[in-house]
């Protein structure tokens, strides 16, 4: 992975401190070739990921709308930032334990190299899409092996889809969704959450950004909980882009149908 | 088969379920199988195969860990909680155990360790005693009688394991199908540590296969095992059991189907009302009915269907789990491997050390459960449980709570309580409009003391490791409210501890935990998928639902086969028993005796 330049806008919004409007990563609009639903890599300061990833044109559904996602993508920035790496792996405060040290000096890669926000809006997106973009298929993703089946996603029944569209939509009044009463979805819970941070939200420095986010931890809580998801889940949901968070923790993620060997299983 | 009156409708594919489905239909028996949720586990019928292997399944956190892939989804199908009737009505609604609901049921997502009981488990008040506050009985059958079940369960589902390796394993009539698969690498290192302290370590019987078997390969260790459906159908989940029944061309499987009642005329049951994927209602005969919903929808169909025996619901038990994990030096790599490959049972025994704590706390014993060697595998659990900031890529790469961490959960033993039990609660719906189960649950004071007890011995393993530092917790959290309540004055120490961070930590990197719409971190409500008792077996048709074959008293044609009719808990995963038992249950039923 080429190493981002310290100078692109959402670098510098990953290591905070940053009080100008670079720290917002922008979007350009879509092309008529790109069609309604379906949209090119976002462009600026990523086309290096871009190239990078195993999949040249991702299907992402634009949910949010231009303002809600530079909101959204900055306060991703600030839950899982970037890092400029660990020194000899440094002391790592917080573990509570020996400091744990690892050789090399690596870039930590954050929610925006990995996609996060592209995550979110594909989740929050997913009935845009035909099957809607719920459950990935099976059973191999291709990346050892075998075809990939995880790019096909996995038809909803008629009650998986009464589940999935309450569940993100909102109940919205219809009675089949209201057996216990309404549900407010995750598409007003983010529509309110990203108002609350503030208009200027992309403008202030790091520190108030953290302070905004504290002041509303349930939407904080919620935010975070999908920006793990997006940056460290299979990349077939829009985050980990080209597997990005998973290099970075030295972790394999799926290996069907390689799996493991019985020596790499039983040594160190 | 539809529109005709069935031998036996089956309400449940989970093992107990395909088990009965097995052995009915090789017996010539017509058996349609009901199972509400959807199904993954085969691929839609073919020419030369009715049951071909399905391949939805995959390594794929998100699917699994975070959208309910395996069901049930708590949005639709909640469960309701309290602690106790004090509480009101509930305290909770949402997710309250989450043993799947899709066809193939616990057998899916268990990562397969299926230990037989002991011979002492099934004669707890003979060889025990009483203990006040609990009921603690005797099976109505013993582990002779059950032996040739178990020998053919572990043929059925497909067990690794190795006969001579536990030595406190009761009696067997044979060896396991399969020998044991590769050791993980961190098991390696904490069965040297516990044999150090004097433990005894083994390889755990497991349904992975270790070898080709039944046609299906051997499992290839993804690392993908507990709460994952096997991409390569390796593991003994009922899919072997359920093949065999679909293959016999005596079986149907209806899969999205929800049974909301069973009919009866006096003393017999006379088919099952269902409700399909289309939301249409219908009756399917039956000359028997087999319910093997598990330990919650299995009383909570009998009572919607409004049979009134007082015992139904009654003596809830899971497994009260200890969790003792350590941070290590080096990397474990617990994401290689079939979640946990060594165990052992040294805390289910009692020596002087458990009589002297139980008697210190006031209890005429105490037994813990078996102890699980394993770690975390997972980095989206791993990643919620870390600040968000500066700090997380840091602690993500140190991964102290993953690659870095090691230990022990052990399934302490739970005693059945009459103050435990599952009802229908009288507002939450299902989304089919059905009342939902409602779980009142606390743990006993002999759960706690088991659990401080045994849970010290685990930490000097951690320590004999060099683990940088560890933590302790358990499920469910016992607040100090609770403590007192039934109480318990418990020094300082392991599980006496408050902190719910560090209950969330243990918990969640041991998998325990599931999103944000689990039952909640660090709360009272159980995280063990382990559930039992709530349709107990026994002779006196007064203080039991079923007999010892798993008919109701009172309603002969009804079998429940599954983990409901434990009397006890032990402290051992149900799955094998149940497996036995609803096999020894569907021979009955067929007339015939275990193959």
């Amino acid at each position: 992975m080429e190493r981002p330049s310290k100078r692109s806008g959402w670098s510098s919004a990953s290591t905070g401190g940053n009080s100008s409007g670079r720290s917002c990563r922008t979007r350009r609009p879509l092309t008529q070739a790109e069609g309604e639903r379906f949209r090119a890599p976002p462009i600026g300061g990523l086309e290096h990921v871009a190239r990078a990833a195993s999949v040249a044109w991702r299907l992402v559904p634009s949910w949010f709308s231009e303002s809600e996602f530079q909101l959204l993508s900055t306060a991703c920035a600030r839950l899982i930032p970037s890092s400029e790496g660990v020194r000899d792996g440094g002391e790592i405060a917080g573990d509570g334990g020996e400091p744990y040290r690892e050789a090399g000096d690596r870039h930590s890669p954050g929610a925006l190299e990995a996609g996060v926000p592209d995550y979110i809006d594909g989740f929050l997106g997913a009935f845009s899409f035909d099957p809607p973009r719920i459950w990935a298929g099976g059973p191999y993703s291709g990346r050892n092996g075998g075809e990939a089946g995880f790019g096909s996603f996995v038809e909803l029944t008629r009650i998986d889809e009464i589940a999935w569209r309450t569940r993100i939509e909102g109940s919205r009044g219809v009675a089949e969704r209201e057996f216990n009463g309404p549900v407010v979805g995750l598409q007003e819970r983010y529509r309110i959450g990203l108002e609350a941070l503030g208009s200027d939200f992309c403008e202030i420095s790091g520190g108030e950004q953290d302070e905004r986010l504290r002041a509303q931890p349930e939407f904080t809580a919620l935010l975070y909980e999908h920006c793990c998801e997006g940056m460290y889940g299979a990349p077939e949901y829009g985050g980990n882009r080209d597997q990005i968070a998973w290099r970075s923790i030295r972790f394999p993620g799926d290996v069907q149908p390689r799996g493991y060997t019985d020596a790499e299983v039983s040594q160190p | 088969m539809s529109g005709a009156v069935a031998d036996a409708v089956v309400i449940g594919s989970g093992p107990g379920g395909a088990a009965v489905a097995d052995v009915l239909t090789s017996a010539g028996w017509s058996v349609v199988i009901l199972e509400k949720g959807r199904n993954h586990l085969f691929s839609p019928p073919i020419a030369s195969d009715p049951a071909p292997l399905g391949g939805d399944y995959s390594n794929d956190e998100i699917k699994f860990m975070s959208r309910h892939f395996l069901g049930p989804d708590p949005l639709i199908e909640p469960r309701t909680f309290r602690t106790s009737v004090d509480e009101g009505e509930r305290t909770h609604v949402g997710e309250v155990n989450s043993i799947p609901t899709t066809v193939g049921g616990g057998g899916v997502h268990a990562d397969g360790k299926v230990p037989r009981f002991r011979e002492e488990d099934f004669l707890l008040r003979s060889a025990y005693g009483p203990v006040e506050g609990a009921s603690v009985e005797d099976w109505p059958l013993d582990y002779a009688e059950l032996e040739p079940y178990y020998a053919q369960a572990e043929r059925m589902v497909g067990v690794a394991g190795d006969a001579e390796a536990n030595p406190f394993a009761s009696w067997r009539s044979g060896p396991y199908p399969m020998p044991p698969g590769a050791p993980m690498y961190g098991a390696t290192l904490s069965c040297a540590s516990a044999e150090r302290v004097g433990l005894h370590p083994y390889a755990a019987p497991t349904a992975a296969n270790s070898v080709p078997y039944d046609g299906r390969p051997a499992c290839n260790n993804c690392g993908f095992c507990a709460f994952f459906g096997c991409p390569i159908h390796a593991k003994g989940d009922p899919v072997a059991m359920l093949q065999r029944a679909l293959r016999s061309g005596n079986a149907e499987l209806l899969p999205e189907t929800c049974a909301s009642r069973i009919r009866t005329y006096g003393r017999r049951a006379t088919g099952v009302d269902v409700i399909g994927p289309d939301g249409r209602e219908r009756t399917i005969g039956a000359r028997h009915v087999v319910v093997a919903g598990g330990a919650i929808e299995t009383p909570r169909l009998l009572l919607l269907s409004g049979l009134e025996h007082p015992m139904i619901g009654r003596y809830f038990m899971t497994h009260f789990q200890t969790f003792a994990v350590g941070v290590m030096r080096e990397r474990v790599h617990s994401h290689r491997g079939r979640a946990v490959t060594h165990v052992h049972d040294d805390a289910v025994l009692m020596d002087e050390e458990a009589r002297l704590a139980a008697k210190q706390a006031g209890l005429p014993w105490i037994r813990g459960g078996l102890v699980e060697h394993g770690g975390p595998s997972h980095p989206v659990m791993e990643a919620k449980l870390l600040p968000w900031g500066e700090m997380h890529p840091r602690l993500m790469r140190s991964s102290f709570l993953r690659d870095r961490m090691w230990g022990f959960t052990m399934q302490g033993e739970d005693l059945a309580q009459a103050s435990n039990f599952v009802d229908l609660d009288p507002k939450v719906r299902d989304v089919r409009g059905l009342p939902v189960a409602r779980i009142t649950y606390r743990p006993h004071l002999h759960e706690l003391v088991a659990s401080e007890h045994h849970c010290r011995k685990l930490l000097r393993v951690l320590e004999d490791m060099g683990a940088t530092w560890t933590l302790t917790a358990t499920s469910p959290h016992v607040s100090t409210a609770v403590r007192r309540a039934l109480g318990y004055s418990g020094a300082a120490g392991a599980v006496a501890t408050d902190s719910t961070q560090r209950e969330l930590g243990a918990m969640a990197a041991f998998g325990e935990v599931g999103g944000r719409e689990a039952g909640g971190y660090g709360t009272a409500i159980p995280q063990s998928r382990h559930v039992m008792g709530t349709v107990r077996m026994g002779t006196n048709a007064a203080t039991s639902v079923v007999d010892a074959f798993g008919r109701m008293h009172g309603l002969e044609n009804v079998v429940v086969a599954d983990s409901s009719v434990f009397v006890t808990s032990a402290g051992y995963g149900p799955t094998l028993t149940l497996v036995a038992l609803a096999a020894r249950a569907a021979t009955a039923m067929a007339g015939g005796s275990a193959t």
